[in-house]
């Protein structure tokens, strides 16, 4: 019998158990992903660009660890919303609280179970996906990293296990304390917005001033050091806890307060904001951070690629430098828009390398001689056939090893010749192509293929680009994860937290419609309610990463280069989820549509229905 | 002025069951309700009051039959139409007020003339003189949470009044009051019904019927009886206690009769 009941449970509010099942599938499926990452600790030492790369990944666990809690709780919560007054009536007619305990812990161990099977399963499956994909992206391949490791298998199972055990038993702890009226009566809330006292007027300004000591700290990061690490991360947070506690209640309902309001449902709509939004400072605070945080992991790791992009791009090197390029290449350089090319002929004769001097003369018109330095080189070109060594022109024969070609490799001394002493030399002569392209990054191809099969002695400008995509590509791979993990996560509870209020909203919009609200109204109100919800969090979080990306100056070039990019990932997986939580809200809160084939539901004797079936109407 | 407020034709309501069995509710009401007219609609419960008031309010449609309301044919609106309907010509008081408790008391009230976008200063003018009207205007700014019932239903009745409704319905509104607070609410629909609103409300409460000027009595979704008051209230209010213990005695009658010939 408890079972059956447990099982009808679950049978009668399948829609939205199915909503909660999806929400934990996506967060055993994310906690895991980030699992492979953080176990797999051969492997992120070995990609990573931070030395404390291992202490990024224990915190973003813990961090991780505690958003999942509150999402589970929340999640918990939310099915304990939706069952108390079924729980209330089962007591009612007489079933034991051990009995109504017993079907709460089976309905949850049902969900539960399902919940980490097909988690599991997604969590290998998009582990799999999203290193594929990116490896693909970033024409690297991510060795030594599995979608599948056992270490991460077995703590993701016993962290949830240990997780919905954790739950299970604060929904019965919350059960045990509520008196039978109390679950009969779920959601006639008692409560009411407490009116901000002065104190939350000098809380507000306390959290004002922690926050942009929490943003002095991220901007001068270089100079503070361990200070302005310590005081971010202790700071910002804070600043973004009291503001929101403080300031947000009285912001909602001030702007609440205008003439506006009394217009049509915004009056409904801001009634409902400044109630709700005390409740919900909390927790969107939290939201906030983890905007921060999650944007900011992934912005943090697009602007090492970026980096990346941006040394090949402002690297002094030619684009290409090729000897005595073969028909084949001469065809793929073709596809090439060349801003500068030039031809540099150079014959071998013993322990001399010639140089066609007006070959040379001919680049160095375009290019002056740059040193390692990065200084111009004041010294002229040697004149004649002097020789040019080690001992007697140091810089000239420095810089002029670094454009020989591997044939001239060895040689004690380099001289310049003019053409038709060039020309009697007897050897054959090599020539050294070099190119300047007008966008290294978009011929990568090209340069990979030229440069496919050559015997590498230099390191060219493709070599270095790659090198650096690499390092940084274990980064994006890293921040990524990360970053999409805290997004999901927050989102969801986000989502949870709203979703778990509508069962007691209900109520007001089947009033609402009592009183004449036409339901596209009802649905706008509710767009506009939850749209503030996520905005204000959202924006709040935005602002952390904007200040926040100011932590990276001390290691990347530009790190708000393209910050658009990772800015408008948010927004979509943001966006989307706000969508989500709108229909999810729609179909919980609103009263099903007064046509007439829809049963009705009965006013008095508590939401029973009549028995079935639709009614006609002739 | 003799203008009909509701025309009933006829109205019937059943649902079919999930077996396939038709369950009938209404089995064909018709009557008619004259502007400026205090209806109360008495009967046992499941005899179809309440099911009848919703179908008057367009919360429900009717299986067959017409009504009209203030001129208004109801049966043939749409949803988005049947909300308008409800905004403008109709006013509601429940048994459980059915305030929303995320808004103020003022904010409640001032709600359905919010929805119909009415000039702010308006509105918070009617508010201010119905809610002193009412004895209800030192509680502005106040939550439902923080009133007494009766508070809560006077508010709820200011609500219903604001938009100058066509028709006031009212679904057991002294239902949760005690007798002294029931007896103001009362007061005050018979003050709104002399200044010529029209009044239809569902009660059990012979008391509460006492204060109409007509009284409808259903039974098995048919209308069986009407009372109409020609003295006093206090005469009225024997005769409606007669109507009641006479169809309670019939009742009876009817379960004897059937036990002692099966």
């Amino acid at each position: 019998m408890t079972l059956k009941l447990a099982l009808s449970g679950i049978r009668g509010r399948l829609r939205n158990l199915i909503v909660l099942l999806a929400g934990l599938v996506v967060s055993i499926a994310i906690f895991y992903m980030f699992q492979t990452m953080a176990w797999n600790t051969a492997f992120i030492t070995h990609n990573a660009m931070i030395n404390s790369i291992q202490l990024v990944y224990a915190m973003g666990s813990f961090l991780l660890a505690a958003v999942t809690l509150f999402y589970v709780i929340y999640a918990g919560g939310f099915l304990f919303s939706l069952r108390q007054r079924e729980y209330g009536m089962y007591m009612t007619i007489g079933a034991r609280r051990s009995r109504v305990r017993t079907v709460m812990l089976l309905e949850w161990l049902v969900i539960g179970g399902a919940a980490i099977v097909i988690g599991m399963a997604l969590g290998c499956g998009l582990a799999l996906l999203v290193s594929s994909l990116l490896a693909n992206m970033l024409d690297t391949t991510f060795s030594g990293y599995r979608a599948l490791y056992g270490p991460a298998v077995l703590f993701t199972v016993v962290f949830y296990v240990a997780l919905l055990a954790v739950t299970a038993l604060w929904s019965q702890l919350k059960l045990g304390r509520m008196r039978l009226l109390q679950l009969l009566r779920a959601g006639d809330s008692a409560e009411r917005p407490a009116r901000a006292g002065r104190g939350a007027f000098w809380g507000g300004l306390l959290g004002l001033g922690a926050l942009l000591i929490g943003y002095i700290a991220l901007t001068f990061m270089e100079q503070l050091r361990e200070i302005g690490l310590l005081a971010a991360t202790v700071m910002t947070p804070l600043g973004t806890y009291l503001l929101f506690m403080t300031w947000l209640p009285r912001l909602v309902r001030r702007a609440g307060r205008s003439d506006r309001r009394l217009a049509g449902i915004r009056a409904f709509t801001n009634g409902q904001l400044a109630f709700r939004v005390r409740d919900l400072s909390r927790m969107l605070a939290t939201t906030a951070l983890l905007v921060a945080l999650g944007t900011g992991a992934i912005a943090g790791g697009i602007a090492f690629l970026n980096d990346a992009y941006l040394k090949a791009r402002q690297s002094g090197q030619y684009d290409i430098v090729l000897e005595n390029p073969d028909p084949q290449q001469l065809e793929l350089l073709r596809a090439v828009t060349f801003e500068e090319r030039h031809e540099l002929r150079v014959k071998r004769e013993d322990a001399v390398a010639w140089v066609a001097r007006a070959d040379l003369e001919a680049m160095l018109a375009h290019t002056p001689p740059v040193l390692e330095d990065g200084t111009v080189l004041e010294e002229a070109l040697p004149g004649g056939q002097q020789a040019i060594t080690w001992t007697s022109h140091p810089q000239w024969r420095q810089l002029l090893s670094g454009v020989l070609p591997a044939s001239a490799l060895g040689a004690d001394e380099i001289r310049l010749a003019d053409n038709s002493y060039f020309g009697a030399i007897g050897t054959a002569a090599t020539t050294v192509w070099f190119g300047r392209s007008d966008d290294f990054l978009a011929y990568t191809d090209i340069w990979g293929e030229l440069e496919s099969g050559r015997t590498a002695y230099h390191w060219s400008k493709y070599d270095q680009y790659q090198d650096n995509l690499g390092l940084a590509g274990g980064t994006v791979f890293m921040g990524f994860f990360l970053g999409v993990a805290f997004l999901t996560m927050m989102a969801s509870c986000l989502m949870f937290k709203i979703l778990s209020g509508a069962s007691t909203d209900a109520r007001r919009y089947a009033l609402l419609r009592k009183l004449g609200v036409r339901g596209e109204r009802m649905r706008a109100s509710i767009r506009r309610e939850l749209g503030y919800l996520f905005l204000l969090p959202g924006a709040a979080g935005l602002l952390h990463v904007l200040v926040g990306m100011n932590l990276f100056a001390f290691i990347l070039q530009q790190p708000y280069y393209r910050l658009w990019l990772p800015l408008l990932m948010f927004a979509v997986i943001y966006g989307l989820y706000y969508l989500v939580t709108v229909w999810m809200y729609n179909r919980l809160a609103l009263p099903a549509p007064v046509s007439g084939d829809v049963p009705h539901t009965r006013q008095t004797g508590g939401g029973t229905r009549y028995p079935g079936g639709s009614m006609s109407r002739n | 002025m003799n203008v009909s407020m509701i025309e009933a034709q006829n109205v019937t309501k059943h649902y079919h069951s999930g077996r396939g069995q038709i369950i009938q509710v209404l089995g064909g009401i018709t009557f008619t309700m004259q502007a400026g007219e205090f209806v109360g609609i008495m009967g046992p419960s499941g005899s179809g009051k309440t099911t009848l008031l919703n179908v008057i309010a367009t919360l429900d449609a009717p299986s067959t039959g017409a009504i009209r309301i203030a001129g208004t044919d109801i049966t043939t609106l749409n949803a988005r139409q049947s909300a308008d309907f409800r905004a403008r010509r109709l006013g509601f008081i429940f048994q459980d007020y059915n305030l929303l408790d995320n808004l103020t008391i003022d904010d409640n009230i001032a709600l359905p003339l919010a929805l119909q976008h009415a000039p702010a200063a308006e509105v918070k003018a009617r508010v201010a003189r119905l809610m002193t009207e009412f004895g209800i205007a030192s509680l502005a700014g106040r939550y439902p949470v923080e009133l007494s019932g009766g508070q809560k239903q006077r508010a709820a009745a200011a609500r219903a009044v604001i938009h100058k409704p066509a028709l006031l319905l009212g679904d057991e509104p002294t239902g949760a009051l005690d007798s002294h607070n029931a007896a103001v609410l009362l007061e005050i629909l018979t003050h709104l019904n002399r200044e010529g609103a029209s009044i239809l409300m569902v009660t059990h409460d012979a008391v509460t019927a006492s204060s109409c000027n007509r009284i409808l009595y259903m039974r098995d979704g048919m209308l069986s009886r009407e009372l109409r008051r020609t003295g006093t209230r206090q005469q009225f209010y024997r005769e409606i206690l007669a109507l009641l213990g006479e169809q309670d005695m019939n009742v009876g009658t009817a379960a004897a009769l059937r036990e002692a010939h099966p």
